[in-house]
């Protein structure tokens, strides 16, 4: 059971973290696209624009939930390290569980704007009309993977798992 | 006035020094302050603004110019780099030390990350300063040292990141960082050749002869740097391109650059494709959080508060900035660049403004403060890098990178008192923006 939540959470990140790559790449190819629209034929795509913004928000929040679990996210560990071992998980717990209460609070919030957006039925004020709901609703998603990820979190420190499968410092090339 | 400033204090201290991610601890301050002091519908305005920052033009130029570096990670540009940059320190005085200087700044002008810059020319360049008797311990400081360029000279994440939260031009931040980023590689250059000149034994006994042939088969192996570094700085200081342009150009460049070496296949794509939407997840947790928290603060007149506080100090210009300066170094020694810019921009930023500072020049002077934080010790993340390079202890990296530390220190005390370093250059660069 226990085993099951674990590992469909985790699927659910890592996929939305496939689909921010794929539109990574997609978001490169569609500047590239623009600035050689531009330069040979004078013309500038509206719609390229429209789509580099939403691509953009999904790149940046699709890979919420699974830079969690890789240990991407940033926090000071000075506490953690100061606390003697048989307390470090309860601190792990308090640590997690405030985490989690406050992204459910972000995530709530982006879904009940979807679900307004939806109901009035917005659109963009660019030529295409493109409802928003759609753009706004993936975004939401990303946030959601974020609050599933803490509540995976949640779990392993509680059985005593480790709960971060990678960690940033091992990869360079992530760091700013 | 004064409840909701303690209050938010209080809520950050508790909250991030316990170890809860940055991000979400900083929208937890901005949460609780407004639904404690102000009757606002505090989710709508915490949605609403996460959605359009996350989704404004300006930011396009940040996954890009990641993924841009990730690509570049994969690719032989430092085994060329060195190469090709070999024969041109021979007449220098400290020869091959150079070449971890040059190469940290050619690549710094093709990445935006100082962690990644000096992760790619170290690879290389320890290895073989090592094994051909160069000092070890230059060899390590001037690393880890010059590895931060990657942070000022232009593209830089962090400058994307300063220019959303200040709302200033990324355009012009870039332009600004290239006199600062070109001194302090004059600085680290100088240091060594003043060193080996002092101390001859720190390079080993002069067993390499090169003609003008090899020097100039050489560039060869730089041709595809200098041809990345034109296509973006190029392309943005001619006024061609904005910073979202170049970085769609710098991409493409990488591309280019892995399929001649032959290494464009799906896997690294997808694999650099996976560490800049890591990457991205990271920032973009940050930059919300910071953004909400800058405009809860903004609610509850938290920096009019504080900066009529400091104002009622009566320190004078060049104390706020002198106070301001030792709280980064202080703070950097516990933490890393990035989170501590986010986490006291909305506070440090309208201070510095009101003592009559340009908010370009104060994102140039936080990169290079952040830059000192990456190379000191216990935390900073570029001694780690060079730590695990080396195979060294923290001491040893922390010791060897102390003359490149007061450099740069140096460097920010002559951008206090001359500030036309900075902005010289970014007031006649193109207006495309």
């Amino acid at each position: 059971m226990t085993r099951n939540i674990l590992a469909a959470i985790d699927g659910i990140c890592r996929w939305s973290g496939y689909v921010a790559a794929l539109l990574m790449v997609l978001l490169a190819l569609l500047g590239m696209t623009e600035i050689f629209a531009r330069a040979l034929f004078n013309t500038s795509l509206t719609f390229a624009l429209e789509y580099s913004t939403y691509f953009l928000g999904l790149v940046m929040f699709l890979g919420l939930g699974w830079a969690l679990r890789e240990g991407s996210h940033i926090r000071l560990s000075i506490a953690l390290e100061r606390t003697a071992p048989h307390f470090r998980r309860l601190l792990e717990l308090a640590i997690t569980v405030v985490g989690l209460a406050i992204s459910l609070y972000f995530s709530v919030a982006l879904v009940l704007m979807v679900i307004g957006t939806a109901k009035l039925g917005t659109v963009s004020f660019y030529p295409s009309r493109t409802p928003l709901v759609l753009p706004q609703a993936l975004f939401a998603l990303g946030a959601v993977t974020l609050s599933l990820a803490l509540m995976a979190r949640l779990i392993r420190v509680w059985i005593g798992e480790p709960p971060e499968s990678g960690d940033a410092n091992e990869r360079p090339a992530e760091h700013i | 006035m004064a409840a909701p400033v303690t209050v938010v204090f209080a809520v950050l201290l508790l909250v991030l020094g316990g170890g809860v991610w940055v991000g979400l601890g900083l929208m937890s301050a901005g949460i609780v302050g407004l639904e404690v002091f102000r009757n606002m519908p505090v989710e709508k305005l915490m949605a609403q603004d996460a959605w359009t920052s996350m989704t404004s033009p300006e930011l396009i130029a940040l996954p890009l110019f990641i993924f841009m570096g990730e690509l570049l990670f994969h690719t032989r540009l430092s085994e060329m780099t060195f190469a090709g940059l070999t024969p041109w320190t021979q007449r220098l005085p400290g020869r091959l030390l150079h070449v971890n200087v040059l190469g940290c700044t050619m690549f710094a002008a093709a990445s935006g990350s100082s962690a990644a810059t000096a992760a790619t020319i170290g690879r290389i360049t320890l290895t073989e300063l090592f094994a051909r008797g160069y000092d070890r311990s230059l060899a390590m400081g001037s690393l880890a040292g010059a590895g931060t360029l990657g942070l000022l000279i232009p593209p830089s994440i962090i400058m994307i990141v300063y220019g959303v939260l200040a709302k200033v031009s990324i355009l012009q931040l870039f332009i600004a960082g290239i006199v600062p980023g070109l001194i302090l590689a004059g600085g680290f250059m100088l240091y060594i050749a003043i060193a080996a000149i002092i101390k001859p034994s720190v390079v080993p006994v002069d067993d390499m002869r090169f003609i003008w042939g090899d020097r100039f088969r050489a560039l060869l192996q730089l041709a595809p740097m200098v041809f990345l570094i034109f296509l973006v700085i190029g392309s943005m200081y001619g006024g061609y391109a904005g910073p979202t342009e170049a970085a769609a150009i710098g991409v493409l460049g990488a591309f280019i650059i892995a399929a001649l070496q032959g290494v464009l296949t799906v896997r690294v794509v997808s694999a650099a494709a996976m560490g800049a939407v890591r990457t991205c997840a990271m920032i973009a947790l940050l930059l919300a959080s910071a953004l909400f928290l800058s405009r809860a603060m903004a609610f509850l007149g938290v920096p009019g508060a504080v900066a009529e506080f400091i104002v009622g100090l009566e320190m004078g210009r060049y104390g706020v900035i002198f106070v301001i300066l030792a709280f980064y170094i202080v703070l950097g020694t516990v933490m890393d660049g990035l989170p501590s810019i986010v986490m006291t921009l909305a506070i440090t930023l309208p201070l510095v403004t009101a003592a009559g500072f340009d908010a370009i020049w104060f994102g140039v002077f936080l990169v290079v403060v952040v830059e000192m934080a990456e190379t000191s010790p216990p935390v900073g993340f570029n001694l780690f890098i060079v730590q695990q390079l080396a195979k060294a202890t923290m001491w040893e990296v922390s010791k060897a990178v102390f003359p490149f530390f007061l450099i740069m220190i140096l460097l920010v005390i002559a951008m206090i008192f001359f500030p036309e370093i900075v902005t010289f250059l970014s007031g006649t660069a193109g207006k495309l923006d």
